[in-house]
Parts: C-alpha cells; sequence; structure tokens
C-alpha cells in the first residue's frame, strides 16, 4: 500500500516555485498582440510594394516598374502636389487653431471643464466621416444655412460655392483633423512647468510675450508632432475629397480608387499608394528629426 | 386555460394562414411554381450589391425564390462591383459564393482571371425570352440579368417639361446648375459619346465631345459620387439638372414630393443601358441545379417585371410583366421601350479607352 505524505521525503527533489518569465520575456509577451497586429499591417504594405511591381492582370507573377513611370506623367505629379499641398496647408491651419485650444486645455483647473474640452475635441473622431460631410452640406451647401442666411441679408444674390471646390475640401481636412492637432499640443503645454511662466512674468514679461516666448517655444515638439499627425492623416484622405470636393478635386486617395474602379488596375494603384506612403515617411521623418534637434536643445537648457 | 390555449392557437393558425394566403396573393409567381421543391433544404450563397438594388434582389428574387423552392439563400450583400471583384479574386480557389451579380465591367475582369464558369445556357429555360445582345456578357461567363439604365434627372420644380433630348443639359436658362457622374463611373464615358455626338463627332472621334463638355464646366456643381448627397441638393434647390444618372440611384426619393425629383427616358437619343450579369464562379460550394434553377428564376417574367417596378431597373426578359399602372410611369421601363430607344455599352472598346476618357474628364473638371 503507498503511503501518500504532505512531508516532503528527504531526498527527493525540492518542489518547483511556479515557472517564471524574465523581465524581457514578459516584455515580448505583453508586446506580442500589438506585434503582430503590427505585422499584419507591415505584411500588407509590403504585398502593396509587391503588386506595384506587378503587371495588369499579372499582379503577383509579373514585374514592370510601367506603373511608377505613369506616375511621372503631369496628370498624376499634379494630384500629387495638390495633395501634398491640401495637407500642408491644413496641417498648418490646423495647428494654429489647435494652439489656444491647447492651451486652454492645459491651464484648465477644473476636471469637469477639462473633460467637457476634451469631449467637444474629440467629437470630430467619434462621428461618422460620412455623417460630417453631410453636416458640411446643411451649413456650407449651395442651399445650406450660410448661403440662405447671406441671401437673406441681402448681402449675396446668388449662393457662394463653398464646397465642391478645394475650399471645401480643406475646410473638411481641418474639420476632421483638428483632434489630432490638438491632443498633442495641450499634452505638450501641460508639460511645460508654470514655473517657467511665472519666472518670465516677475521679469516682467507680459501674457503675450510670456506665451510666445516661453510656453510655445516650449511646446514645439508637441507643436510638429500634431502638424505632422494631421499632414499624414490627410495627405491620404480619401472621404472628404470624394463628398467635399464634389470629385472636382483629385486628391491622390481618390486617384487610387479610380485606378482599382473601375479601371481593376491593382499596380498602378498600389504604385500610387506607395509613393503616397514614401513621400508621407519622408516628410514625417524629416519633423522627427526637427522635434528631436529641438527636443535635445531644451533638455540642454535645462 | 385550456380553452385560452386553444384560442390562442386557434388565433395563431389563423393568423399564419392568412399571411401565407396574402403572400401566396402578392406573388402570384410563387403559387405558380409552388410544387418544385426539389431544393428544399439547400442552400444557395449569393453576392450582390449593398444599395437598393442589392436589397430588391433580397426581396423580389431570392425572397421568392425560397419561398418557390424551399431552397434557403445566403445573401452577403457588398458594397460595389470592384468589392465584389476583390472579394472573389481573394477567395482564389475557394469561392465563398455560387451566383454574383455585378456589372459588366467586374463580370470582365473576373472572366478573364478564369475566376468564372461559362454557363451552359440550354438549363435556363427562362432565356428564351431575352433578346440575344441581353442573352449574355463577359465572353460569355455571365448570363443578363438585368439593365441599369441611365436617365436625365430633373428638379421637377424648376424645370417645367421633362427634357427631350440630352441638349438640355448644356442650356443654361433650363437648367443653370447641373451636376454630371464622376469620372471614374461607366456613364461619364457615355456622356462622352453623347456630347461627342452632339457636336458632330462619335465614339471613335472624341474630341469634339471633349470640347463641349468644356462648355459645361462653370455651371457643374458637382460630379455626383453620392446620390444621397445628390438628391439633397435637389431637395434644397440647388441643382437643376444633371446625368446621365440612373433612377435606380433614387427609389424613395423619386416617390417622395418634398424632393422634387423627375427624371426621364424620353430622350430622343436614346438611354444608355450596361447590363448586369449573374455569373457562376469555378469551384463553388454549391449545388449546380440550385444555381441554375435561382439564375433562371430571376429571368422569370413576373420577377424581372418586379424589379422594374420596383427599383427602376429595365428587364431583360421581353416578356416581363408590367402592371398597367407601372406602364403611365416616367420611370418604370417596359420591355417595349427598351426594345426601341436602349443602347448598349460596347464594354470591350470602352474598356481600352476607359484610362485615357476618364483622365481627360477628370482635368475638364478639377476646380
Amino acid at each position: 500500500m503507498a503511503h501518500s505524505t504532505l512531508t516532503r521525503q528527504v531526498g527527493v527533489a525540492p518542489l518547483r516555485p511556479a515557472k517564471t518569465f524574465s523581465p524581457t520575456a514578459r516584455a515580448w509577451l505583453f508586446l506580442s498582440p500589438a506585434m503582430l497586429f503590427l505585422g499584419v499591417l507591415i505584411a500588407a504594405s509590403l504585398l502593396v510594394l509587391r503588386m506595384s511591381v506587378g503587371t495588369k492582370g499579372a499582379e503577383w507573377s509579373g514585374f514592370s516598374l510601367a506603373s511608377y513611370a505613369q506616375l511621372l506623367e503631369p496628370y498624376y505629379l499634379k494630384s500629387l502636389l495638390l495633395t501634398l499641398r491640401l495637407a500642408l496647408v491644413s496641417a498648418l491651419i490646423a495647428v494654429l487653431l489647435a494652439i489656444p485650444v491647447g492651451y486652454c486645455m492645459s491651464r484648465l483647473q477644473s476636471p469637469l471643464l477639462r473633460r467637457v474640452f476634451l469631449a467637444a475635441v474629440l467629437l470630430p473622431l467619434l462621428v461618422n466621416l460620412l455623417l460630417q460631410s453631410y453636416g458640411w452640406l446643411v451649413i456650407l451647401g449651395p442651399g445650406g444655412m450660410l448661403n440662405q442666411a447671406l441671401i437673406g441679408l441681402g448681402l449675396i444674390d446668388r449662393p457662394v460655392m463653398l464646397l465642391y471646390n478645394q475650399t471645401g475640401v480643406l475646410m473638411g481636412l481641418v474639420q476632421t483633423a483638428f483632434p489630432l492637432a490638438v491632443l498633442p499640443i495641450a499634452s505638450a503645454m501641460r508639460g511645460v512647468s508654470r514655473s517657467y511662466e511665472e519666472a518670465a512674468a516677475t521679469l516682467g514679461a507680459s501674457r503675450l510675450q510670456v506665451f510666445r516666448q516661453v510656453v510655445l517655444p516650449m511646446s514645439l515638439p508637441g507643436i510638429i508632432t500634431g502638424a505632422t499627425l494631421v499632414f499624414a492623416y490627410n495627405a491620404s484622405s480619401f472621404v472628404v475629397p470624394l463628398l467635399l470636393g464634389g470629385r472636382r478635386v483629385p486628391m491622390l486617395a481618390v486617384m487610387v480608387h479610380d485606378q482599382i474602379a473601375p479601371l481593376m488596375n491593382w499596380p498602378a494603384a498600389s504604385a500610387a499608394g506607395v509613393v503616397l506612403i514614401v513621400t508621407t515617411l519622408a516628410i514625417m521623418t524629416f519633423s522627427e528629426f526637427v522635434t528631436g534637434r529641438r527636443r535635445r536643445i531644451l533638455e540642454a537648457s535645462q | 386555460m385550456s380553452e385560452h390555449d386553444f384560442s390562442r392557437r386557434t388565433f395563431i393558425k389563423t393568423v399564419g394562414a392568412a399571411s401565407v394566403a396574402a403572400a401566396a396573393l402578392s406573388f402570384p409567381f410563387i403559387k405558380a411554381s409552388a410544387s418544385d421543391m426539389r431544393f428544399q433544404g439547400k442552400t444557395l450563397r449569393l453576392l450582390t450589391w449593398s444599395d437598393d438594388t442589392g436589397l430588391a434582389a433580397l426581396r423580389n428574387i431570392a425572397a421568392t425564390f425560397e419561398a418557390k423552392t424551399g431552397a434557403k439563400v445566403i445573401a452577403d450583400r457588398t458594397g460595389s462591383t470592384s468589392e465584389m471583384v476583390a472579394k472573389l479574386k481573394a477567395g482564389g480557389d475557394r469561392p465563398q459564393y455560387d451566383i454574383i451579380t455585378l456589372a459588366g465591367v467586374g463580370a470582365e475582369g473576373l472572366a478573364s482571371a478564369g475566376l468564372l464558369e461559362r454557363p451552359d445556357l440550354n438549363r435556363i429555360p427562362n432565356l428564351r425570352d431575352v433578346p440575344a445582345q441581353y442573352q449574355t456578357g463577359a465572353d460569355g461567363h455571365g448570363i443578363g440579368y438585368l439593365l441599369w439604365c441611365n436617365s436625365l434627372i430633373y428638379s421637377t420644380r424648376t424645370v417645367k417639361e421633362a427634357p427631350n433630348s440630352y441638349a438640355a443639359l448644356w442650356d443654361k436658362d433650363m437648367a443653370p446648375n447641373i451636376f454630371l457622374p464622376p469620372p471614374n463611373w461607366t456613364e461619364a464615358m457615355d456622356l462622352i459619346i453623347i456630347a461627342a455626338k452632339l457636336a458632330g463627332g462619335d465614339e471613335h472621334n472624341v474630341e469634339p465631345g471633349f470640347k463641349k463638355l468644356e462648355e459645361l464646366k462653370d455651371r457643374v456643381i458637382t460630379l455626383g459620387e453620392n446620390p444621397n448627397q445628390i438628391a439633397e441638393l435637389f431637395r434644397t434647390g440647388s441643382l437643376d439638372m444633371g446625368g446621365l444618372y440612373a433612377p435606380a440611384f433614387f427609389p424613395k426619393q423619386i416617390r417622395d414630393p418634398s424632393y422634387g425629383l423627375g427624371a426621364t427616358f424620353g430622350m430622343k437619343e436614346g438611354f444608355y443601358t450596361d447590363l448586369m450579369l449573374s455569373v457562376m464562379p469555378k469551384h463553388r460550394p454549391g449545388d449546380t441545379d440550385l444555381a441554375y434553377a435561382f439564375i433562371d428564376h430571376s429571368l422569370d417574367p413576373l420577377v424581372q417585371g418586379k424589379m422594374a417596378e420596383d427599383i427602376f431597373n429595365g428587364p431583360v426578359n421581353a416578356k416581363a410583366i408590367i402592371s398597367a399602372e407601372a406602364r403611365k410611369s416616367p420611370y418604370i421601363l417596359t420591355p417595349e421601350q427598351i426594345s426601341e430607344k436602349a443602347i448598349m455599352h460596347d464594354n470591350a472598346f470602352l474598356a481600352s479607352v476607359h484610362d485615357q476618357w476618364i483622365r481627360r474628364y477628370t482635368e475638364i473638371f478639377s476646380s
């Protein structure tokens, strides 16, 4: 009959504690879902890259650089330049509008007010882009509220066309990407210690001077990050130019769409997509370089 | 208690019988073929559009087919033809669908990729009533299903009489504010041909057409990518006319007087149509007889008539049954009107010029 005992017998190997992972392994384990997700995205990008050097009808087996050569034609170059210009201008406008909002958010004392502000800023991210475009239609359309008010006041005879052109698209780009500018700017401004402002004020600087010469330079990394995010987001914008541009503002993402439907030219669409990604990445890298330099200067001065 | 139970059961039975009777009365063609139950319990997987045409196909084709045969139709309503093409291509050798209904250009793409089976026309009895030019497409890989018919759309508030020529688009007194189709749509290609013909050219000599289209640039409010937005612009009085555009985009709005939306197929030059096709992928998962039965059912004269009345698509069946009431409508096309005035796309020719024409059209109307 076998005896079972609760005490450890002499000579028997000690009970091993539960298996633990090293801190490095734990970190990798923790990161693995995110890395898996990123891996899928990167794989998709690589597939697009492969398709871009394929040929129509032989996307996976063919090899040709014709799709890239086609992008050098004025039709596509104009579209690329228009895309970059609208993305850049929208980033500048969004940042200019976001700076006061971000400053306000960073200096709010009441948690309730801060939450209300945050919710208001985040609203465009929560509402469907299609609905937002309908909102613009109701306000700015030829028969919209603004035109009706202006005609009612006798200021204009015919409706002003604010939609279905570059102005309309620009407004849409700024509005939809606004939260991406506000959040990093507010975060950067919250990081600027009040003691700097107090020191500047003590030395006789006016509020405007404090803002311009202390808060703004110290928040520059956040401002550049905000601008970069808006630029990248808007460079690939599709719904806004499609709906608010009335198909009359040929941004590159819309051209990509045209290549897929109805032309079924996947290599041309992929090549345009790759060019857009590379251009955006190049600009983001430059911005990161400038931000990093600025950050290092700030750290050195502190 | 038992009396209560009995009453409830009787009530349920009565309501059930009444529902079946009402359904049978609404769909007499179900009753006519109700004995064909050899597909009982089988499943057919259908891929169709997500728009009103797709919904109407579920109501008028899939639901009646289920009632007639006892088979189950599992429908996937995907956005557009190109999305359907992408979905089927992604499936490779293992497609998830037995039947796909899509535009001709999509079917051609799938056929050239070798993903479609060429159907046996002898297994589709209703095809004998379909005129030869609408029977097949995509090099014999697709069966004609319905005609996507493009009209001139106009505001019933500002345009008092339905235009009888495409030249109305160039009449700025009649229609100061217009919309045109977006460049990537086949409708834009048809408009280029129409403009060319109005300017003395034709589809092989389109240069005069592009010059004529340039005359419209300042009056074009938008190139209507989104039909709901177009309807809204008509409702708010911002548009007077536009096209080519299918009334099938506006089945609800045209019936709602608040939109002031009218459409006409009565142009003396005729109206352009695109043949929509039913295709069968190779290696499809379901029963082949069932797939043929479904295609045949979609060509049934009553089903074709219902689709035409419901969604303003043109029937391909020359014997499509259109009610006397519907025949009075300017938006509902009869087989006779189609035979008289419908102009078919030459998809093969359009495919050869599509890329260049899209560019020219985009450049003309870029803001």
